[in-house]
């Protein structure tokens, strides 16, 4: 008896080590199960196979999250006091909320949000869905174990050993899925300079991003390095483009063939919007059998431009010119974020008189 | 008889009625749980195997903000003994009312028990605001310099201590000579960017580079935000609430005048080397016909000798950011050393050693060097 019982110890012992390993190997996603290392929680984006890719300003670093979420018809869904409601179910004040970014989940349809609650020195990183469930409508989405990975974002250009913790900062103003890479637009609080970046996924071991030097030209053909605040991959004709928005708010479309590092790349500015606004989003959508995006503004009303014209429309060059058409939407009023829901309508968070809502709204009137 | 029933567990006699108590010390363990008791331990331990979800738990026992009109908070539920516990996902925030509320019935219906007496409980919870005097201040707004050019890109706001987040956009304002409000002068993306350190105690704040940058419509239409030959002001308000919650012990102002246009390529040429006395630690000093960047100089010139290892050391930035000096940890030795400078380092109105902050087309004066970094030789001196 007491011979056995070695034995068994040592198998016991070696069926946890094995089972440990078989933990912690990353599996072909690249992906470990656990909780990530999520210092903030950003920017969001939808990738293939239920992943959600998460911007980390505070931590430098984009998380891919794999977040199973059972398949839902989607249709409609809305909920007013939006703002009130998420700081209710987060034990605060409206005040003590800020409502980061939105996605909606490819599979099930729920509108997943990036929240950060509170803003001193006890704010906190958390990951909401809001479902059809008129009962329960805002749910957690726990990180606490699931399969994840996690990419670095470079910081600091040059290596100096005799600074001190590096005060520099990328914010991560949007990113996006698309063609195996994700996307980073970013902005330093430092350096004036256009960080657009790009890192394969799954990510290797120790991703490598490059950095992409990308141009905006003006009617008058001046260039600058400038931030951009929001882009969409798409494909118009058959080729793959990214279109930006700008720091400097002109519209500017990139062959995104053409995005190789360590090349400067011009756009071709193909809108110029006016003072006082920065584009905030762009959503891309069929409407009426025609490939259209929406611009979503920071103070000017939502515009609709044609995907053709973008891929076809002359560059900007003369100096009264204003681009290719776009139309400007009155109605509705006040959008700060908008996402594509389903075939029939978009989700977008709109201020009102009394806060945010979330609201669905019919692509055929956009 | 009677005595004897009194003492089987599931009685329907007088039952002592449940109470809830909040947690409320802001050392204690559980700060803001709520406890409901006293509960028949056996129903409570029932109630736990049938392994209820969130929303079952809260339809027992929840806690809201404000009213139970709210939707009940996040959190988790623990038995312990004869106490049906509620620990909130998140610390209690200060100035906010909690109100708990306990259904007796909905926790024996799930267990399909006969409810004794036990109806229901209701209690609230006021957390108190935060009302110490606030300590933290603004040490500094860079540049530092009173007269600024034209096209200035970044002020840097640098505090004593880690401020809140999402605030800046009130509480920072831009007045001109004549106490008009400067609107729109800073990128914000609509009011979602603020540029933090990580540590939360410097802010910048990029002017928007629209309305700088050349022939583009925000500059053609509202102009650069700041006018040559005016007089500014730009005022942080003390009811900024810091990293703890608390206002700023005072507010802070930088008055500065606007001289010409910045459209100058910052060219090391122009730079003063003073090399240091070998064998001492003495700083050696750089010093420039401009103030350049205060964050930039902090971290874009290394020391470095003929092999290229850095030379550790401290680096300083002083008189109105025009001069760079770096003092060594070990005492210089006479071999050959560089500055390294990246060229990347940008001027006040976003210059870099490589190009102006806008480059139009012809413009000879707009390109600087074409190589990463620069290389500033000297040897320390032999005394």
């Amino acid at each position: 008896m007491n011979r056995a019982k070695p034995i068994v110890i040592t198998c016991v012992a070696a069926a946890l080590f094995a089972a440990t390993i078989a933990w912690i190997r990353p599996d072909s996603n690249g992906m470990v199960r656990g909780a990530p290392d999520v210092k903030s929680l950003g920017q969001l984006a939808f990738g293939p196979g239920n992943v959600l890719f998460v911007g980390d300003n505070d931590g430098a670093q984009i998380h891919a999250i794999e977040l199973p979420d059972a398949a839902g018809a989607g249709g409609a869904i809305e909920l007013t006091g939006l703002d009130a409601k998420v700081a209710q179910v987060l034990g605060a004040a409206p005040a003590d909320i800020t409502i980061n970014d939105m996605a909606v989940h490819p599979a099930s349809r729920n509108v997943y949000l990036s929240v950060t609650r509170g803003r001193g020195a006890d704010a906190r990183a958390v990951l909401l869905k809001v479902t059809r469930n008129a009962a329960r409508p805002i749910e957690e989405v726990s990180l606490a174990n699931v399969k994840f990975s996690t990419a670095a974002i470079p910081n600091a250009p040059t290596d100096n050993p005799t600074a001190r913790r590096n005060p520099r900062t990328q914010t991560i103003t949007d990113l996006a899925f698309a063609d195996g890479q994700v996307w980073i637009a970013g902005l330093s609080n430092e350096e004036f300079a256009s960080a657009f970046r790009r890192v394969a996924f799954p990510f290797a071991k120790n991703p490598e991003t490059t950095t992409l030097e990308i141009y905006h030209v003006s009617h008058r053909a001046s260039e600058t390095r400038s931030p951009v605040t929001t882009f969409v991959p798409m494909r118009i004709a058959g080729k793959s483009y990214i279109v930006a928005g700008y720091t400097c708010t002109p519209i500017v479309a990139f062959d995104a063939e053409s995005l190789k590092p360590g090349q400067h790349v011009k756009g071709r500015t193909v809108a110029e919007l006016g003072a006082g606004n920065t584009p905030t989003d762009l959503v891309s959508f069929t409407r009426d059998g025609k490939d259209v995006i929406l611009v979503v503004n920071s103070r000017h009303p939502l515009m609709r431009i044609d995907a053709s014209d973008v891929a076809a429309g002359p560059s900007l060059t003369t100096p009264d010119g204003e681009g290719i058409a776009r139309t400007a939407l009155t109605q509705p009023a006040g959008i700060t974020q908008m996402s594509d829901l389903d075939a029939q309508h978009v989700v977008v968070i709109q201020r009102g008189a009394n806060g945010l809502d979330l609201r669905s709204i019919t692509k055929s009137t956009l | 008889m009677f005595g004897v029933l009194a003492c089987t567990p599931d009685t329907n006699g007088p039952a002592r009625p449940v109470v809830i108590a909040f947690h409320t010390s802001r050392t204690a363990d559980a700060f803001g749980a709520a406890d409901a008791r006293p509960v028949d331990p056996g129903a409570l331990a029932e109630l736990a195997r049938s392994q209820p979800d969130l929303a079952a738990w809260q339809g027992i026992f929840a806690v809201y903000v404000g009213d139970t009109t709210s939707l009940p908070m996040l959190g988790h539920y623990q038995v312990v003994h004869d106490t049906l516990r509620f620990i909130p996902q998140f610390p209690p925030q200060p100035g906010t009312t909690y109100a708990a509320r306990f259904h007796g019935a909905a926790l024996y219906d799930r267990i399909g028990r006969r409810a004794p007496s036990l109806g229901r409980a209701h209690a609230t919870w006021h957390s108190v605001a935060d009302t110490t005097p606030g300590s933290t201040v603004v040490l500094a707004a860079y540049p530092t310099s009173d007269v600024l050019p034209q096209n200035l890109l970044r002020i840097y706001v640098q505090f004593s201590a880690p401020m809140s987040r999402g605030d800046s956009f009130r509480r920072v304002r831009l007045y001109a000579d004549n106490d008009s409000l400067v609107e729109d002068a800073f990128f914000t993306a609509g009011e979602a960017v603020e540029l933090w350190d990580p540590d939360n105690t410097r802010l910048t704040l990029l002017f928007d580079p629209g309305r700088i940058k050349r022939d583009l419509r925000p500059n053609e239409e509202a102009g650069l935000p700041l006018q040559q030959g005016r007089a500014y002001r730009l005022v942080i308000d003390s009811l900024w609430l810091d990293g703890n919650g608390r206002s700023l012990a005072r507010g802070f102002e930088k008055r500065f005048r606007v001289g010409p246009l910045d459209r100058a390529i910052p060219r090391t040429a122009t730079w003063t080397v003073t090399p240091p006395p070998a064998g001492t630690r003495d700083p050696i000093v750089l010093t420039f016909p401009e103030p350049l960047d205060r964050a930039l100089l902090s971290r874009m010139l290394t020391v470095r000798i003929a092999n290229g290892e850095s030379v550790a050391g401290e680096v300083s930035v002083a008189k109105l950011e025009r001069e760079w000096s770096f003092r060594p940890h070990a005492a210089w030795s006479a071999d050959s050393h560089y500055v390294e400078v990246d060229a990347d380092l940008e001027d006040l109105a976003g210059n870099s050693l490589q190009k102006l902050f806008d480059v139009a087309p012809g413009d000879s004066g707009a390109l600087g060097v074409t190589t990463a970094t620069v290389r500033i030789g000297f040897v320390p001196r032999s005394r």
